[in-house]
């Protein structure tokens, strides 16, 4: 039988796994407790759900009845590449701050992903890392996490 | 008539110049927390709660009042410009919102988002005023069986957000469940799923999700084409930044629908806005003559929410002030000032303090319109936004969304969970996974486990109690049509399919 769906199969997989390691982990939490229903009733029964729910979607695409939509995972190398970036900046949070991390990503986000100038990235990292700054932290005074030059 | 009289002696408090002051200055303030993701309205009341201790109580409450339905009027603005739901509430209308900025049409959304907002709010008000009382009382007979029979109602929303694959919507929707029991168990301390994390010991707060699944998502969809794609309209002319005489023709019914919905949910303690919203987008929905269109950028998926969200501020006061039952963090806020303040909220509340009750009832139409006269001439200016070149607005919203997140709690464990749920949300983009799904099973995964297993120790583990209570059975059964509905249509259109390759 042919897979109509590579993507629909392999997610459904995916979802029926996921299913098995919920039921697992639910099936060490007491089902019923003293109190009446325990906290591993719903996690069991959403276990029991998430395996039923990945059948229906592997069946239909073994059933040639699912997305034909094939994603193009080439294109996938830009967001990931970007997403990357993010989490960089969000691990630096701690040791720079957000007001250096922050533009730094801009920075990244600018020149590498949309390939501008290198003014142009420094001025848009500037005037958001600024504005940020104005907004939130001056006017707002919304606590963000610091830098040990103290910003 | 007693009820004129009654907002007459409202009306002369409220429109004392120090009165109208301080409302100005939380409707402003609310407004200001309602734009920014993340800066709730619990926590600014919370905050400005010691200052009003040097106002009269009366104005105070006015003002924190302000604050909290100012708030609900705010929270569109960053859904529908770039995809970030600032409160669950807000998560309905990025679905339509966000479409119609993109296509060119971020002024009409923003307008008929402050002008339903407006009616819906003061159909709220008009509910709180004349029929508190009764609805209130209708109120408390909801127990543990009736929320569960409310959560699934909510829950089978999904039917209308699923998009192209209902198996995938009803996957996300147990995902968003799942989600909700992160953490410690209320009923016996347990700790579920937690890995060994401590930071997960708290569970995992929505706004984490929505913003992750949906603000850091969308940037990253976006990153996927060329740089330098063109990726909004902005048209020019004040004329095509408001809505047009057919679009307020269109959310006629959206209006009427979102504040019906989002009073008499409001009213019911506990059961807050993101259900209102997700409800009256879904009647909307059912009830349109081209539900093809919604998710693809709809203006009664825009009016439908927004008036929902609104119209629930009149309904919340309900049970606050007749029963002194808070429904939500901010309307504890609000009890709490109260309290403070020497009131006993209750069933006398009315009679011992009738200038309080109709001073604020009288301030909150006023508040209203203080609101659309404040918000419409700024729909032009946000609308500029988008004007911005995308690769000025990607790192903007990226800074938006993990300000939105730390602000919560001040945690980057949170702002990693962010980067997750951002991946996650691009994946879900990727396989057609529908992601509003999530967010509602999320909200309402919580209130749906501890009302069943409330539900089930009243009756020592029976079901049937479920179904033995009318109001919670004539939901279930609410339930089931809607979630057979999809069934039906798929019966209906083989059988026309059937009758065509018949002829």
């Amino acid at each position: 039988m042919r897979v109509q769906s590579k993507n629909d199969f392999v997610a459904g997989l995916c979802v029926g796994g996921f299913g098995i390691f919920v039921f697992y982990e639910a099936s060490d939490l007491p089902y019923l407790s003293e109190y009446g229903p325990g906290p591993g009733l719903l996690p069991l029964w959403l276990g029991m759900g998430f395996v039923s729910l990945a059948a229906v979607l592997v069946a239909n695409t073994l059933l040639n009845r699912g997305s034909l939509e094939q994603v193009a995972w080439r294109k996938v190398a830009r967001p990931a590449a970007a997403w990357i970036g993010f989490v960089i900046a969000i691990g630096l949070l701690s040791g720079l701050g957000f007001t250096l991390s922050f533009a730094l990503l801009s920075l990244f986000l600018v020149l590498v992903m949309e390939r501008r100038s290198i003014l142009t990235a420094i001025n848009v990292a500037v005037s958001l890392t600024l504005a940020f700054y104005l907004i939130f932290v001056f006017s707002l005074g919304v606590p963000l996490p610091l830098g040990p030059w103290g910003f | 008539m007693e009820a004129l009289s009654d907002l007459l002696l409202g009306l002369s408090v409220a429109l004392t110049p120090a009165n109208l002051f301080w409302c100005f200055v939380g409707v402003f303030l609310g407004t200001i927390v309602g734009v920014l993701p993340g800066l709730g309205s619990p926590a600014t009341i919370a905050m400005l709660l010691p200052l009003t201790f040097r106002l009269d109580p009366t104005t105070a409450m006015i003002m924190l009042s302000g604050i909290y339905y100012g708030s609900k009027y705010g929270g569109s603005t960053t859904s529908i410009l770039l995809n970030v739901p600032g409160e669950s509430a807000s998560v309905v209308t990025c679905l339509d919102g966000y479409q119609m900025a993109r296509q060119g049409r971020a002024g009409p959304a923003l307008g008929i988002a402050a002008i339903s907002s407006f009616i819906a709010g003061t159909v709220g008000v008009l509910g709180l005023m004349l029929i508190a009382p009764p609805v209130a009382r209708f109120a408390v007979r909801f127990g543990p069986p009736e929320y569960f029979g409310l959560m699934c109602l909510g829950l089978a929303m999904v039917v209308f957000l699923a998009g192209k694959s209902m198996i995938k919507g009803l996957i996300a929707t147990l995902f968003g469940i799942w989600l909700a029991s992160v953490g410690t168990d209320i009923f016996t301390a347990e700790s579920r799923f937690t890995f060994g994390m401590m930071e997960l010991l708290d569970g995992i707060d929505f706004i984490v999700v929505s913003i992750g699944v949906f603000a850091v998502a969308e940037v990253l969809v976006n990153l996927e084409s060329q740089a330098g794609a063109e990726l909004f309209k902005v048209p020019k002319g004040l004329r095509n930044l408001l809505p047009s005489l057919q679009d307020l023709k269109d959310s006629r019914f959206a209006f009427v629908n979102g504040s019906v919905v989002g009073f008499f949910i409001g009213v019911l303690p506990g059961a807050g806005s993101t259900i209102a919203s997700f409800l009256s987008y879904g009647v909307e929905k059912a009830f349109s003559r081209h539900p093809e269109k919604f998710g693809t950028g709809a203006v009664e998926g825009v009016a439908a929410p927004e008036a929902a969200n609104n119209s629930e501020t009149g309904g919340a006061l309900v049970p606050l002030l007749t029963l002194g039952i808070p429904g939500s963090a901010t309307t504890a806020m609000l009890l709490a000032a109260l309290i403070l303040w020497g009131f006993r909220p209750g069933p006398l509340l009315i009679q011992e303090n009738p200038a309080l009750f109709w001073g604020l009832v009288a301030s909150m139409y006023v508040g209203n319109i203080m609101l659309l006269i404040l918000n419409l001439p700024l729909v032009p200016l946000f609308a500029q936004i988008l004007r911005l070149p995308y690769f000025v607005l990607a790192p903007a919203i990226l800074g938006i969304s993990i300000v939105g997140v730390y602000s919560v709690s001040q945690s980057l464990f949170d702002v990693w969970m962010l980067g997750v749920f951002g991946l996650l949300g691009f994946l879900m983009r990727k396989l057609d996974f529908p992601a509003a799904p999530l967010v509602l099973g999320l909200v309402l995964g919580d209130r749906l486990e501890q009302s069943l297993r409330q539900a089930l120790m009243m009756s020592q583990g029976h079901l049937s109690i479920l179904v033995m209570r009318p109001m919670s059975a004539g939901l279930l059964l609410l339930t089931v049509v809607i979630l057979l509905m999809p069934v039906a249509g798929k019966i209906r259109s083989w059988r026309l399919k059937a009758a065509e390759e018949g002829i």
